[in-house]
């Protein structure tokens, strides 16, 4: 079985900017795919010259061995968009409608995906007294109808209330299990983690691999006896921290900078009663990944 | 084609101009209604115009050249010919029949009202036959003998055609008169977001992820356009001969419509003009949408596309009002075929070209069209 999704020198301009940058990236078995980045830095843009929405400028991009260009990749891979690709005045079952005849389903196999979807209630409403939940439930919907093997969804859990959230969770986690890929992109890291673990960055046009990136502070949430002292000491090595309490400081630290606090607590005697990372890891990673670059221009 | 039928049926701007154009049919019923009223006004004195010419008032003493009967005479006031003498007596039968044929109008005696029209009209070319002076207030008198007679023969009343009240000429003024600049105006309003607003609201990508080729997507928006836009025509239409013939009768479809070519006229019967009417309608319709379409895929801004649409498409007629030297090439534009009944008709005097032709030119313009497209599509395959 050939390459699921391969990308070769992907470049992508809006005006002077450069978005993609000779992106190279391969999917070569089913798997869930996070694609991490903050707003604006081209996650969109590399969905949509995936799905063939936004032309790219050089490389080239090929889904299930076929030119992104071929049209009739729909068939087999489903893009779902942010709900704006909705039409208001026209209710949620005709939109759906639209879609089977396209892709030559059944209008049994379409009740059943409804029912499955818990969708039904609302699907004779005009798509503009949607909530945002019914929306992306709808997408999900217009999204699996052709049953795909390539699922790419742009910020499907953006807006969306705990118990969308949560259903939708739901509804990724038993996609992945019966062997659909998914590229999901968001910055919700939380609800990221709670999917998947495989995580791909974007960064300055490439794509870096969570393993990839170097991790150059961490940020600690310290308790001890000597909050002061210690604070002062910290202060001397160049760590910044924020004090809490009397007995309790946050403080980002390079590796060198713990170990020296570590040898300076064991030297002073002081009691360290806990010591732990602020964030989850994913956090951490984008924390040190984009924060320090927070004066990049991110407004595309 | 039925998804694109309900976003285009569901919007509510479309709702309301569909609703305008129907109203606007009764409109123009009633104003015809009106007209109508006028008519009697308008025929006492197109004939008291011609009777005018022939006879002075009591007690004249001006020049004679201001009255027929008095150029007749010589200065002693006598007839000097025979020839006086039987221009004379045909002046008198006219006069007579001039007020017989206004009491058939009152009366609404219409095949009366031809029969006696035609006397007075054979009289008339009979006066000129023998070298009278020519008729100021009736210059189409062969025209109309002809019309005349095709009407009794056929046992047709004759009717004011242009504001006709009957089912099929309500049609006829419909097709040539209500229709003819507001066909480029109403595609333009509805049609001008039919293309735009989904790109300005990105529905647009709904249907790009779908397997649809951009080819197979225009296409679908042309067909549904076109038949929207004649199905809405052929709705108006009948629905205001249907309205008309409720009120009015049907009238007949083979009443005679003039021909000019050059200096000729001819004769053709009223359901022959309305099919060609028809016809470089469809293909002018055919047309403009294509065109519309065209310039919304490459503008991208709904307001934009109808502004520059409707200048590119009178922009010309207005060129045409100011320098008449184009003219001549304006059979060869398709601007120019808003306006049918003078292309069909003749009488301005600048028709080059017989229907066929026009068909000919109309066709070419559509396949022009195709063209480009199927080069825009080559361009920017998927």
């Amino acid at each position: 079985m050939g390459k699921i999704l391969e990308i070769k020198g992907v470049t992508k301009y809006f005006g002077e900017q450069q978005v993609l940058d000779e992106l190279d990236f391969s999917l070569d078995e089913p798997k869930v795919l996070a694609l991490v980045a903050p707003n604006g830095t081209g996650k969109t843009t590399l969905l949509n010259s995936i799905a063939n929405i936004d032309q790219i400028d050089e490389g080239t991009i090929r889904v299930f061995d076929q030119p992104h260009t071929d049209y009739q990749l729909f068939y087999k891979m489903s893009y779902l968009q942010d709900s704006s690709i909705l039409y208001g005045h026209l209710t949620g079952w005709d939109h759906l409608e639209f879609v089977r005849k396209e892709q030559g389903k059944s209008k049994e196999e379409l009740q059943q995906l409804i029912l499955d979807l818990d969708i039904g209630t609302y699907m004779k409403k005009k798509v503009k007294h949607y909530s945002l939940g019914m929306k992306q439930h709808l997408l999900l919907a217009i999204a699996l109808i052709n049953q795909p093997a390539l699922l790419l969804m742009d910020e499907p859990l953006n807006g969306l209330d705990p118990d969308s959230i949560i259903k939708v969770r739901t509804i990724i986690r038993s996609l992945a299990s019966k062997g659909v890929s998914m590229i999901i992109s968001s910055h919700n890291l939380d609800e990221i983690e709670k999917v998947t673990d495989n995580v791909v960055f974007l960064y300055e046009g490439k794509l870096i691999e969570k393993e990839e990136v170097m991790i150059d502070a961490i940020e600690y949430t310290i308790v001890l006896k000597e909050v002061e002292k210690a604070l002062s000491f910290l202060s001397r090595i160049d760590v910044t921290c924020t004090k809490l309490s009397d007995y309790k400081f946050v403080g980002t630290f390079s590796k060198q900078q713990f170990s020296v606090f570590r040898s300076f607590c064991k030297e002073q005697e002081i009691e360290l009663f806990d010591c732990q990372v602020t964030h989850g890891q994913l956090e951490t990673i984008y924390f040190n990944l984009y924060e320090k670059n927070s004066e990049a221009q991110y407004d595309i | 084609m039925i998804f694109e039928w309900k976003k285009w049926s569901k919007n509510p701007k479309n709702i309301l101009l569909v609703s305008l154009a129907l109203l606007s049919v009764f409109v123009s019923l009633a104003n015809l209604y009106d007209k109508n009223q006028e008519a009697d006004q308008a025929v006492f004195e197109h004939l008291k115009a011609i009777n005018d010419e022939i006879d002075p008032p009591q007690g004249y003493s001006g020049p004679s050249e201001n009255y027929k009967l008095l150029l007749l005479l010589d200065e002693h006031g006598e007839l000097p010919s025979s020839k006086e003498r039987a221009l004379q007596k045909i002046l008198i039968d006219i006069v007579y029949l001039l007020e017989d044929e206004h009491t058939a109008q009152l009366e609404k005696k219409w095949t009366k009202k031809t029969t006696i029209q035609t006397n007075r009209l054979k009289l008339q070319q009979k006066y000129l036959d023998l070298g009278g002076e020519p008729w100021r207030s009736e210059t189409n008198i062969a025209e109309q003998l002809a019309r005349n007679q095709w009407l009794l023969e056929r046992k047709i009343p004759v009717v004011e055609l242009e504001i006709g009240q009957q089912g099929f000429y309500f049609v006829y003024y419909l097709l040539n008169h209500w229709m003819n600049f507001l066909i480029v105006i109403m595609i333009g309003l509805l049609f001008f977001d039919f293309l735009t607003s989904e790109c300005e609201r990105k529905n647009y990508l709904f249907m790009a992820v779908q397997p649809v080729s951009q080819k197979r997507f225009f296409k679908r928006k042309y067909i549904v356009a076109l038949s929207i836009f004649i199905g809405g025509l052929i709705t108006l239409l009948v629905l205001g001969f249907v309205v008309a013939s409720i009120f009015h009768g049907t009238g007949s479809l083979i009443y005679p419509v003039s021909i000019y070519q050059g200096t000729t006229v001819k004769l053709i019967p009223l359901w022959l003009f309305l099919l060609k009417t028809i016809s470089l309608q469809l293909l002018f319709i055919s047309f403009t949408l294509s065109f519309l379409l065209l310039l919304s895929k490459w503008l991208k801004n709904a307001l934009e596309v109808l502004g520059i649409f409707l200048v590119i498409m009178f922009v010309p007629i207005l060129i045409e009002k100011l320098l008449p030297k184009i003219q001549a090439i304006n059979a060869y534009l398709p601007f120019f075929y808003m306006d049918l009944s003078p292309k069909i008709a003749g009488g301005s005097g600048n028709v080059s070209s017989s229907f066929l032709t026009q068909l000919a030119i109309l066709i070419s313009w559509n396949l022009i069209l195709a063209l480009v497209w199927r080069l825009n599509w080559k361009e920017k395959k998927r």
